[in-house]
């Protein structure tokens, strides 16, 4: 936490070289996140850049609160990924399963996991939201359960008992999805 | 086994899970818990795989060349004082004179709804937040008199002084209505189109040069508002989440007759910072 404040303090100072680590140390996870939760790899990519860009435009007037960065940055993601969905409606997306297949060469995987993939995908959004968020934040975002607390604005106990709710709730989405 | 003492070893299988560690190696510290761990520990090792997306060498190296040219300088931010009106600054500096030797002032800063001096601090904030100009400034000013009047309800509930308390509350509830409709305010923009990067939307061919370098500027503007709602919006989630903690923490500890005085305060922040949220979308 205190490198994280002096990064920023840094970066308010100009140094861009400080930025730039914390822009080696978020980039995967953020861009994992937002591909978690738009299941489409190209328009993750291009949200994943602007992310970073309003973070460092942004952050002259971050004040330091004690929160880590990580809840101020995927706090960003968030608010990018909302007004994406809120624009891609009506547009049909490439889902996980299609993102898989992408990155993977042998055909064989590749089948099994575009079905356990595209399940998956489906039965996460008949969860709530707050399951899909904690669901999201944890494995993609690979957040602690105090990072995602801080993001979240509950106490971790509230978020273990919904990431247990959660994974509960898949399991007996997923058996209805498979059979 | 309690249902929260299960979450509990849930959760630390999933961390190491999450560290890299096999389903067997999880469940082999818990073998009483075995049965029923491992059909959630497979399930969620089974996410975990789902989500381990890497982004492409491509990607990498083209989101790092854009961000290497934004911070070449294609953005500066300017300091306050260059944004405001000459007039303004002139202005500021001979009211910071006053307020510099006006020693009631002064001394009411730091005054308690309890004091005499209490009415001149509140003028004094009425007068700051009328010299204030910039929309932005200007909610930052009143999420700080938020702020204050927290700190106020808590000094006065270790008082016990229940009047006071629910007099704050009262302007409490006022500013967090006054910040909602000020984000209202702030023009919004809604220039990023999806699927195109910042980068590529400097300007279009077919333009004239002139009208592009207006757009362009235009963008530029529109983009630092957003860029500022975005600071904004991030910075009261934190102040929603710390006020909250600092009202509950003061509840536990409070006697009867102020905990219900502190559950209005409580009240009165989820819902206010609620709206101040929605403000924003």
């Amino acid at each position: 936490m205190q490198e994280e404040e002096s990064l920023i303090y840094r970066i308010q100072k100009g140094d861009n070289e400080a930025f730039n680590q914390i822009y080696e140390s978020y980039f995967d996870r953020i861009y994992r996140y937002i591909v978690f939760k738009t299941g489409n790899r190209n328009d993750a990519e291009d949200l994943t850049q602007q992310v970073f860009i309003k973070a460092f435009k942004a952050i002259p007037k971050y004040r330091w609160k004690g929160l880590p960065l990580s809840a101020w940055l995927f706090r960003i993601a968030h608010n990018q990924i909302v007004d994406y969905l809120r624009k891609e409606t009506k547009r049909s997306t490439l889902r996980l399963n299609e993102v898989m297949a992408t990155s993977n060469s042998n055909p064989v995987t590749t089948v099994e996991r575009n079905f356990d993939a595209q399940s998956l995908n489906m039965a996460v959004k008949q969860l709530t939201k707050a399951q899909q968020q904690v669901l999201s934040l944890r494995f993609a975002g690979e957040m602690s359960i105090l990072e995602v607390a801080k993001v979240m604005g509950k106490k971790p106990g509230a978020i273990k008992a919904l990431q247990h709710s959660a994974i509960v709730s898949l399991r007996k989405k997923l058996s209805v999805v498979k059979y | 086994m309690a249902n929260k003492e299960f979450e509990n070893l849930l959760d630390v299988c999933l961390e190491r899970l999450l560290s890299g560690e096999s389903v067997e190696q999880c469940i082999e510290q818990f073998p009483e818990q075995a049965r029923e761990l491992r059909p959630l520990l497979e399930l969620a090792s089974m996410i975990k795989a789902t989500s381990a997306i890497q982004p492409s060498q491509e990607f990498r190296a083209k989101a790092r060349f854009e961000l290497q040219s934004v911070l070449k300088g294609k953005y500066k931010d300017r300091s306050t004082l260059t944004k405001m009106p000459r007039w303004v600054t002139v202005s500021s500096l001979i009211m910071g004179l006053l307020l510099l030797f006006s020693g009631a002032i002064i001394t009411s800063a730091n005054s308690m709804p309890e004091s005499p001096l209490y009415a001149i601090k509140l003028l004094t904030e009425r007068v700051n937040l009328t010299m204030t100009l910039d929309s932005v400034q200007k909610v930052q000013y009143q999420s700080e008199l938020a702020d204050r009047r927290i700190s106020e309800i808590v000094y006065l509930a270790d008082k016990g002084n229940t009047e006071f308390m629910e007099l704050t509350n009262r302007r409490f509830e006022e500013q967090l209505t006054a910040l909602a409709l000020l984000i209202a305010t702030i023009p919004s923009s809604d220039i990023n189109v999806p699927g195109q990067p910042l980068s590529m939307m400097a300007a279009e061919p077919s333009e004239g040069a002139a009208n592009v370098t207006e757009r362009a500027i235009d963008e530029e503007a529109e983009r630092d508002i957003e860029v500022e709602k975005t600071g904004l919006e991030a910075s009261l989630q934190q102040d929603a989440i710390e006020n909250e903690a600092t009202i509950r923490a003061c509840i536990a500890d409070a006697p009867l007759n102020i905990k219900e005085v502190l559950l209005t305060t409580l009240n009165i922040s989820i819902t206010g910072y609620a709206e101040i949220m929605q403000a924003f979308s």
